[in-house]
């Protein structure tokens, strides 16, 4: 377990030729590091989840996530590592609309038998119901997620991202849609659980008022070459 | 099982589509279905308006004539047969019983058969159903008539009343060439429903057709107050000369062929016999191009409901970009995505297949009577035909095949859109 | 029974044109009769076709190699018979030549035409056919054209108790399956 959470080394991505959007030297996320990353928008910031989540390929470099080398995986390889082992959280619009609470959440579960053992013989609807109790929407596990609040869609996303303890939680603006005391709230209560779990978090935002609660922060455009590049033209 | 489940729940989402198209391929499989049906029955009727008897008999001519005139009572013989001729073969060791037909008179457009006991014995349709009487019983006196059940009803005639018979074939408005008004028949007897050209005819005896045409002369009426008086005529005084055509049974099945080549090559008199059979399906095989063609568009209504489907689901691709790259997200990779999609368009057939079949039985079940009664098709309430089987099988696996066409689309999105569709 | 009707007459026309003329070459005719098929059925076939068809001529056999060709045909028409009218192996059917001959048509009534390149002449052969088994559902195939390759077009006829039924064969690739449809 002495791998990193994520390891980047010589990155490159371009989606078109010679207009590369990243260039990042070298990035390193420890396991159970929670990390703030920031930059304005078009820095590359959601690019670089789709390379750690593993759904864009194209790029040259290194990349490490969890110890394996994303590019050496087949395509289905990828999407069974991500099922297993990744929680990923959108900005907005997380859920299956015509799936109840309890079947959002326990969907990884059911699509992935890795995420499922990971569960460790629990039930999938007692994991589920004690996500969902961890982040404060138990009384909801039956609704459909249509008739909820976007606060309460997005701990249905997180409670879904981290049931089956998956290492590592990459959260894509999560709390850019809730009021501020709901975010504190809301990230107070994905720490709490991302503890528990001892899972690493990825937390992407252009909001610095949040950015003291995280362990570290990272400016995107700093590491990023690619964007003073881009910028300087 | 999850993506089963998962199809499933997205389709139950999208109520309305869901339900229109479900719907509008259950009425392209019910008429298929139904078509499917309707023809087996069509054939089934026709096939069995005729059973159990081995020859049809007339003077030599057109074997579809022959079949038509005898059985279908439609257009005419252009010979008679003598009743000599008739007898011998009547009377011949191989044969089991016959049943004489003399046609060439009608009554306000229905053709008037004469024929003699063996008909309300002998005959039988849709393999071994026999006549029976509604009411009444079969002609006994020279004036006696029994009415088939449809003229019946379009008639109003019940036992008792009094029919007048027109010499040659009128059309209904009564234009008949000569009325036998000095010689009425009374009514008898009427016939149960058979939904076979026997419904659409009169019956008297062989001796009646002699009667009525006692007093002429050369084919000629007879002159006013030289007609020979009803009451003067029993069915002795009359004297049967000649018949129409008839139909034969044998005492054994493998003499057919042997009986069939004595009438043809009979010396006294130009005979021919025809298996009604195979002639029915040399018939059939020519009424057949317009069975194909009736298959054909009911193809392509199967087609327009696919057709419909297809648009429904790839119309929804765009609206379901969020949830593709939700699905990509948590794990699901493109063969998911496509199965997902592909399964619902299966479902969607699968229930479309299940309510059409429905329906269509349904609909069989209700309105049998009715199409009985009005059409005189007999459309049997049975387990799907091989080839209606064959048809749905089909059906399914085309929308398998269709499936795959939003499901391409949806692989292709999600390739493009990776974890953050463009909306 | 009225729109079948209504078909009815919209092609009987149509279908009396299509009827076969008594004699024209190349067309055979086979009329098979089982009393019975279930349990050991026997049978009985006939078989016609007009005699240029067979022998490849049809005026009377004079010369000795006329006669040769005619006896050669029919001994071919007896010995090969089982290969023209195809039972199922599984029914184990034996068929046997009760007779085989050619036949001068009788055109007694048109003697105008009884000029010589008039003169039909029909091959009349009966066999009888004998099964082991039930033939319930069995499917006959048919190989005439294999045998005798001027015949394109046989019209089969075939009675098997109250079951009367029929095929036209001509590609050859037609089969009669033995029960109600």
């Amino acid at each position: 377990m002495s791998d990193p959470a994520v390891l980047c080394e010589n990155l490159r991505f371009a989606y078109v030729k010679d207009r590369p959007v990243l260039d990042i030297e070298r990035l390193e996320i420890a396991r159970g590091e929670r990390v703030f990353l920031f930059g304005p928008s078009g820095s590359g910031k959601t690019t670089l989840l789709g390379i750690l989540s593993g759904v864009l390929t194209q790029f040259e470099g290194k990349v490490d996530v969890l110890g394996r080398e994303i590019a050496k995986l087949s395509g289905s390889e990828r999407d069974a590592f991500r099922g297993a082992h990744l929680g990923y959280i959108f900005q907005l619009f997380n859920l299956i609309p015509y799936l109840t609470v309890v079947e959002n959440i326990t969907l990884p579960c059911r699509l992935h038998a890795e995420r499922r053992k990971a569960l460790g013989g629990v039930p999938l609807e007692e994991a589920a119901k004690a996500a969902a109790a961890k982040l404060g929407i138990r009384h909801l596990l039956a609704q459909k997620v249509t008739s909820l609040s976007v606060g309460q869609q997005q701990r249905v996303a997180a409670a879904r991202a981290l049931v089956g303890a998956p290492a590592l939680i990459i959260a894509d603006e999560p709390t850019s849609s809730l009021d501020y005391d709901h975010r504190e709230k809301f990230l107070e209560l994905l720490f709490d659980s991302c503890k528990e779990a001892k899972a690493t978090i990825l937390f992407v935002s252009h909001d610095r008022s949040l950015m003291h609660l995280f362990d570290r922060q990272l400016d995107l455009a700093v590491i990023n070459r690619a964007q003073t590049v881009a910028t300087a033209e | 099982m999850v993506l089963l489940s998962l199809a499933y729940h997205s389709l139950k989402n999208r109520k309305l589509t869901t339900t229109l198209t479900v719907f509008s391929i259950a009425l392209s499989i019910a008429l298929l279905i139904g078509v499917e049906n309707v023809r087996v029955g069509a054939r089934q009727s026709f096939e069995g308006t005729i059973s159990q008897t081995d020859l049809i008999v007339g003077a030599r001519g057109g074997s579809l004539q022959l079949l038509l005139y005898s059985v279908f009572r439609i257009g005419q013989a252009t010979n008679n047969i003598t009743y000599e001729s008739y007898l011998k073969f009547k009377n011949h060791p191989a044969v089991e019983w016959t049943i004489p037909y003399s046609l060439g008179d009608s009554h306000r457009g229905f053709r008037v058969v004469g024929t003699d006991e063996n008909f309300y014995k002998h005959l039988r349709y849709r393999r071994d159903r026999s006549l029976s009487f509604a009411s009444g019983h079969e002609p006994r006196g020279v004036f006696d008539v029994a009415l088939g059940a449809d003229v019946a009803r379009a008639l109003n005639y019940k036992t008792g009343d009094k029919v007048v018979i027109t010499h040659g074939v009128a059309s209904a408005a009564g234009r008949g060439i000569q009325d036998h008004n000095d010689k009425p028949f009374t009514v008898c007897g009427v016939l149960n429903k058979t939904s076979t050209p026997v419904d659409r005819s009169l019956y008297i005896q062989l001796e009646g057709i002699s009667a009525v045409h006692i007093d002429w002369a050369d084919g000629a009426p007879p002159m006013p107050g030289e007609e020979v008086p009803a009451e003067k005529i029993t069915k002795d005084t009359v004297k049967i000369d000649q018949i129409t055509s008839f139909l034969l049974r044998n005492k054994r099945r493998i003499d057919t062929l042997r009986v069939q080549r004595e009438i043809n090559t009979f010396s006294e008199e130009p005979l021919q016999a025809i298996l009604p059979g195979v002639t029915l399906q040399e018939l059939w095989r020519t009424i057949g191009y317009a069975e194909d063609a009736l298959t054909v568009v009911t193809f392509f209504v199967i087609v327009v409901g696919l057709l419909g489907m297809l648009v429904s689901l790839y119309t929804s691709l765009n609206e379901r970009r969020r949830e593709m790259a939700i699905l990509r997200a948590i794990g699901a990779g493109p063969g998911k995505i496509i199965s997902l999609l592909v399964f619902e368009s299966f479902l969607l057939t699968v229930a479309g297949c299940v309510l059409g079949v429905g329906l269509i039985y349904g609909a069989s079940f209700l309105f049998q009577p009715v199409v009985e009664e009005h059409f005189g098709l007999y459309i049997p309430v049975q387990a799907p035909t091989p080839t209606g089987l064959i048809y749905l099988g089909a059906v399914l696996a085309a929308s398998l095949l269709i499936g795959f066409i939003p499901a391409w689309k949806a692989y292709r999105n999600t390739l493009s859109d990776g974890l953050t569709p463009k909306l | 029974m009225r729109i079948a009707l209504v078909f009815l007459l919209a092609v009987s026309l149509g279908a009396q044109t299509r009827q076969r003329k008594a004699h024209e070459h190349g067309s055979a005719k086979v009329n098979i009769a089982f009393e019975s098929v279930k349990s050991a059925p026997k049978g009985v076939i006939e078989f016609e076709a007009p005699a240029e068809s067979i022998t490849g001529f049809e005026h009377e056999a004079k010369s000795a190699a006329d006669k040769a060709k005619q006896t050669a045909a029919l001994t071919t028409l007896k010995a090969r018979f089982a290969e023209m009218v195809v039972f199922p192996a599984a029914a184990a059917c034996k068929i046997t030549n009760k007779s085989a001959k050619v036949e001068a048509e009788d055109h007694g009534h048109d003697k105008k035409s009884k000029t010589k390149q008039e003169q039909h002449s029909e091959v009349h052969a009966e066999f009888d056919v004998q099964c082991a088994k039930p033939l319930t559902g069995a499917v006959l195939t048919f190989g005439f054209a294999k045998v005798f390759p001027k015949i394109h077009d046989a019209d089969v006829a075939l009675i098997a108790g109250d079951l009367q039924l029929s095929v036209e064969v001509k590609t050859g690739k037609e089969t009669l399956r033995i029960e109600a449809k």
